[in-house]
């Protein structure tokens, strides 16, 4: 029997049925990956499964503009960002990135004391399956989560159903599976010099001013660029903050790690050093929870959870061992490409 | 059982791959990947007619976990339906 949705489901049968007219209109609504920072390497046929779009929709996005190189074997090839922003802006709702991205923020419209207590998680990091001949697939290293950071606590009694958590600091190159305690705790920072940064940069995603959208790893890396673009994500809003912050002569720093919930995802966030402890400023959340961007189904009306994004640390970010909010995976030297963190898992965890 | 693996089934890639999961098996450690699960997720919501609260998107992590969720729905709806009857 079919009944009439509640408001805030998604009526499709299947993700992602935009359309051409929506996927080409979403063209000129984000910024582009400039030329140098491109890597015109996605073909139709892996964008339509890694973002549940329609193929030929996809194939026509290079006669409406998208920037492409054309393959003789495998058609016009796509930066993957660039697909990956079309998808969020072309206002379906229904993409898989605007999907994971509405789900994971569903927590911040739970009770405040549900953002703090303390929560075990099993996180599994599953190394992705790179196509190809053997000989071509480069190797493959994931960073660790960082066990000894504030709120993260290893739980003893999950070693022995195997949960072993990974060794050392660097990266390895392997998957992993391990269960983590997380404990948030509400705070705010005192400086009023931290606050007038603070509005300032999530002032400028809620103008438009910065358009929030998916950035290249590159781009991520050189933060003031990105910004001065016009083009922010967690990443560079993270290290942009830090940057600022550190040169109030305070002590700063940008962090990545995963965001847990039914799946886990890439974020990253500010930490600053007040009253003999590391406080998180998360910035994107803040903005999304505070009006966001409602054209693209991110808005989550949450002002509460926003004014918690200053100072207060959340049971579901799981920091790891990457200075600056370096990359997570990498293929050989290089940052892995997007959909490489397809092999995130996260759940709450429970003793046998 | 079998209405949450039709489900869960229509929600991946390969449909094949789910003759390889058991009920209590982690989907993600059996191989269905984060635009997969994210389906499942919507799947769960069109099924339900409501969105699902943090809990239950953070619970959806084995055939068995989606039947509880779909299946105890259900029949609560059956008996409402009855009741209006």
């Amino acid at each position: 029997m079919n009944r009439p949705a509640a408001p805030g489901v998604i009526q499709a049968g299947r993700a992602g049925r935009a359309g051409l007219a929506g996927l080409a209109g979403a063209i000129g609504r984000f910024v582009l990956t400039p030329a140098e920072h491109a890597r015109y390497d996605t073909d139709a046929a892996s964008a339509a499964r890694w973002l549940q779009l329609a193929e030929p929709e996809i194939t026509a996005l290079a006669d409406a503009g998208l920037p492409h190189l054309t393959d003789s074997r495998h058609g016009p090839l796509f930066d993957y960002t660039d697909l990956v922003n079309t998808a969020m802006f072309c206002g379906s709702g229904q993409s898989v990135p605007e999907l994971a991205l509405r789900f994971l923020l569903r927590f911040a419209v739970s009770p405040a004391e549900t953002w703090y207590e303390p929560r075990k998680w099993l996180v599994g990091m599953r190394l992705p399956e790179v196509p190809g001949p053997e000989r071509d697939r480069p190797l493959i290293r994931v960073r660790v989560p960082d066990l000894s950071a504030d709120g993260v606590a290893e739980v003893p009694e999950a070693e022995q159903d195997g949960f072993i958590p990974p060794a050392g600091t660097e990266p390895i190159a392997r998957g992993y599976q391990l269960v983590v305690q997380l404990s948030g705790a509400p705070g705010t920072l005192a400086d009023r010099r931290v606050r007038a940064v603070w509005t300032e940069v999530v002032g400028a995603l809620a103008s438009g001013e910065v358009i929030y959208q998916t950035v290249p790893e590159s781009l991520r890396m050189a933060h003031q660029q990105a910004w001065q673009l016009g083009m922010a994500d967690c990443i560079v809003v993270s290290r942009l903050l830090a940057e600022r912050i550190r040169k109030l002569g305070l002590p700063a720093r940008a962090r990545r790690g995963y965001l847990l919930g039914l799946v886990g995802s890439d974020h990253a966030w500010c930490e600053v050093h007040e009253g003999g402890r590391w406080q998180p400023l998360d910035a994107v959340f803040a903005f999304a929870a505070a009006g966001g961007a409602p054209d693209r189904n991110l808005r989550v009306d949450a002002p509460a959870f926003a004014e918690a994004c200053y100072g207060g640390r959340f049971n579901r970010l799981l920091p790891c061992t990457a200075d600056d909010a370096a990359p997570l995976v990498y293929f050989g030297e290089r940052p892995a490409p997007g959909w490489a963190l397809a092999g995130i898992s996260a759940r709450p965890w429970q003793s046998a | 059982m079998t209405s949450a693996r039709h489900l869960i089934q229509s929600g991946l890639d390969l449909p094949v791959l789910l003759d390889r999961i058991g009920d209590d098996d982690d989907l993600i450690a059996s191989g269905v990947n984060s635009g997969e699960m994210v389906r499942i997720a919507l799947n769960c919501e069109q099924r339900l007619g409501r969105v699902l609260t943090d809990d239950e998107l953070a619970g959806l992590n084995t055939v068995r976990a989606v039947a509880a969720l779909i299946e105890e729905t259900a029949t609560g709806h059956e008996l409402a339906e009855k009741a209006v009857d």
